[in-house]
């Protein structure tokens, strides 16, 4: 063991066919996909036949070969899917965010029966989404003030609420919904639900209009009297327990997916830079004015500069996920520094394209309205840094 | 294989043990060192014999080199003790690495064994007035062994018995060794890194040539990237008291940092020293396969010095009026981290650097 930033002959083999894949495959479809707001079935159902219908924020093991680079291969992966078209790379089917909480809370019978029977095993081919709804409009940051609730009613659980900005919700096959099964426990009593589409009483509320990603499905999903089996709350019975799973196992999820979320942005972030990049090469004049190129050179290379932290950033955080170290903080820090400095290289980006930058001829303007939801889903820029200060500062916010 | 971030046990085991002499030696011997404008020889005896200062072969005498990211790890260590007194240890050893990488035989000979045996007072000029840390604008002009120039920054200008001139012959790179041919044009007040005091220094004179070529452009980078490693351990060093100060400190009846105006800062110093000590490490190991550019050095030790200057400001910040004055070491470590910009490319500049690379333009 020593200190070495050449990536596993895996990781980089791979790196290079989720490149290519990006390149031909997602970033053709960007702008049409960014107009309409939506990707053709037909298209979708491409996407699925060409990655197996098994996009997910953190490989299996079996996709691995036994190797720990599982996480490594995420970030890598998802900075590459992200170059290519961030809405594209969320329409890709598979179980989504779902698979994280399942892996993290799930007994070894629910992962099968609800990642491998439905994602994996499907013999048709067809597309299949899933899903994670956590957010409710009054609790996003703040998760342990979810007013879901879960009553158990016989060999039922029967689900009341409402969630908010659940990504491909409406589509999906299984949605996992945390609730709440005892208010008096807080955070303690929250637990896990899986959703199949079409359980009685849920149903899908209104689909987003956003200011990026639009091709990326954002919907509400209510619960009103929803009634699922009663072996669908992850971790069996045994999460009704004091020390059950729950609210530490969407933590946890968390930090399993946020080093991706935050590679996605390093991606974003590189392809504004690349593209303003080339423009320049093709456009702007070596012989012209002499403090305009500096200009262009100095934004350039501040994006180049941050983008490479942040990369760095994230391949740590993944790095120490796959050795099995604890990388709440520093997943935290990957989420924290990522997209605020993708977001800077999308703004250079405009800047430095000038006229250009700003006009629906060219991606860079998508890019910056896809980054700026980065900052803000899968834990804001200021949840991240409230993790990061707890870890070295202790609970001072709470004494 | 592959990616991995496991420090060795031999760089576990130095990096504790610099970690312990840095608190135990160089703190209190900050102040002193910084009002007298000078650091002790003994000290630096002390220092050099750890064998980190200016490491050298086991071929001329020395307890061997050191590959690049040890030597940042060594660095950072030292700088978080004092960034005046690491700049003044580390500094003087700088011509060992330069010449230990792209010294001929006879040089290596000649200059090296004096490292090995113990402190030497020497130098590596290169900075200028108009041309700090970007090596493609020096005026310094060398011309087989004469070399003719106006460096700023120089350590040990006086005293040294020996030292390397940067500067540019035939298009390229080049440095010479000199012993006698320099004129203390006037001892600099520098606004910080007092401990390691320097000089404006005419040279005329001949000396001996290093060989021109890759070897000695890449070792040329070393500078760079130990500036980097200085500005990573004084933010680490300001990052650390802040927050144990945040602690401490009540304000409203409640530890300042339970305020996120306090606690967010916090946050982004720490991440921040993490993602500098990242690419520096990343430049370093670059650098040891042969691969890294002026560009990829350029952007690491950029991104290190932002970081030392935020973190020498939020620094101050966080202690407030405490933090304005001599009593607490952080006004210092602010003072120190715009030193050391200078000493370096500027951010700016940096990023020119890297932005003009990227597009193809030198």
């Amino acid at each position: 063991m020593a200190i070495d930033f050449e990536l596993h002959p895996t990781v980089a083999a791979i790196r290079d066919f989720v490149h290519a894949f990006s390149e031909t495959t997602l970033r053709p479809l960007a702008r049409e996909a960014d107009e309409k707001g939506v990707l053709p079935k037909e298209t979708i159902k491409q996407l699925g036949q060409l990655t197996g219908n098994r996009a997910s924020a953190v490989p299996r093991d079996d996709d691995t070969g036994g190797e720990r680079i599982g996480s490594m291969l995420a970030v890598v992966g998802s900075e590459e899917l992200a170059w290519g078209d961030p809405a594209v790379l969320l329409n890709i089917p598979g179980p989504g965010l779902a698979a994280p909480s399942i892996m993290a809370a799930g007994t070894p019978e629910q992962k099968k029966r609800f990642l491998d029977d439905i994602f994996y095993k499907a013999p048709d081919d067809e597309p299949r989404f899933g899903a994670l709804a956590v957010t409710e409009p009054q609790a996003g940051s703040d998760v342990s003030n979810v007013q879901t609730t879960a009553v158990r009613d016989g060999d039922h659980w029967v689900l009341n609420g409402t969630k908010i900005y659940c990504t491909n919700g409406a589509r999906a096959e299984i949605v996992v919904v945390n609730a709440t099964v005892d208010k008096s426990l807080g955070r303690a009593g929250q637990k896990f639900f899986v959703v199949p589409k079409g359980a009685p009483g849920f149903k899908v509320g209104k689909i987003e209009k956003k200011m990026g990603l639009t091709a990326s499905e954002t919907a509400e999903l209510v619960f009103e009297d929803c009634r699922i089996p009663f072996d669908h709350i992850l971790g069996g019975e045994a999460a009704l327990e004091p020390q059950g799973s729950g609210f530490k196992g969407t933590m946890k999820t968390f930090d399993s997916t946020r080093p991706s979320v935050a590679a996605m942005a390093v991606g974003i972030g590189r392809a504004a830079f690349e593209y303003a990049r080339d423009w320049v090469r093709s456009e702007v004049p070596l012989t012209a004015r002499p403090a305009r190129r500096h200009q262009i050179e100095a934004l350039l290379g501040r994006s180049e500069r941050e983008l490479a932290a942040a990369r760095l950033l994230c391949w740590r955080a993944a790095w120490m996920a796959d050795n099995g170290l604890p990388n709440s903080k520093e997943a935290s820090m990957a989420k924290a520094y990522a997209p605020p400095a993708a977001l800077r290289a999308c703004i250079a980006a405009i800047q430095v394209m000038g006229p250009e930058g700003y006009s629906k001829e060219h991606l860079v303007e998508k890019w910056f309205r896809d980054i700026k939801v980065y900052d803000i889903f899968e834990g804001t820029g200021q949840i991240q840094r409230v993790v990061i200060s707890r870890h070295i500062l202790g609970r001072l916010d709470r004494s | 294989m592959g990616f991995d971030l496991q420090m060795t046990d031999e760089q576990l085991a130095l990096k504790e043990t610099l970690h312990d002499f840095a608190r135990e030696l160089l703190r209190p011997a900050a102040r002193p060192a910084e009002e007298a404008r000078q650091t002790p020889l003994e000290l630096l005896s002390r220092l050099h014999d750890i064998g980190v200062c200016a490491p050298v072969d086991e071929a001329y005498g020395g307890g061997g080199s050191l590959d690049t990211i040890t030597y940042l790890i060594a660095a950072e260590e030292l700088a978080w003790g004092d960034p005046g007194i690491a700049a003044q240890a580390l500094g003087s050893g700088l011509p060992a690495l330069v010449l230990g990488r792209a010294g001929s035989a006879e040089l290596k000979e000649r200059y090296l064994p004096p490292f090995a045996q113990g402190y030497v007072p020497s130098f590596l000029a290169y900075g200028e007035r108009f041309a700090n840390g970007d090596l493609d604008t020096l005026d310094t002009t060398v011309s087989g062994a004469k070399v003719e120039g106006i460096k700023h920054g120089v350590l040990n200008a006086e005293q040294a018995p020996f030292g390397i001139v940067v500067g540019r012959a035939e298009g390229r790179l080049a440095a010479v060794v000199i012993e006698d041919g320099r004129e203390v044009v006037k001892l600099e007040e520098p606004l910080g890194l007092e401990a390691a005091p320097t000089a404006v220094v005419a040279f005329s004179g001949e000396g001996e040539p290093l060989p021109q070529g890759p070897e000695l452009e890449a070792a040329l980078l070393l500078p760079k990237l130990l500036t980097g490693a200085l500005a990573v351990g004084c933010a680490r060093a300001s990052l650390e008291h802040a927050s144990a100060y945040a602690v401490e400190r009540e304000a409203f009846g409640r530890p300042i940092g339970a305020y996120q105006g306090i606690s967010f800062k916090i946050a982004d110093m720490a991440t921040e020293v993490d993602a500098a000590r990242l690419g520096l490490w990343r430049a370093a190991w670059l650098l040891d396969r042969g691969e890294a550019g002026p560009a990829d050095v350029a952007a690491a030790v950029g991104q290190a010095l932002v970081t030392a200057l935020r973190c020498g400001d939020d620094g101050v910040q966080i202690l407030g009026g405490h933090g304005y004055i001599k009593d607490h070491p952080v006004e210092k470590w602010f003072r120190d981290a715009v030193t050391l910009t200078v000493l370096e490319a500027p951010e700016v500049l940096g990023d020119v650097l890297v932005g003009a690379n990227s597009l193809g333009v030198s």
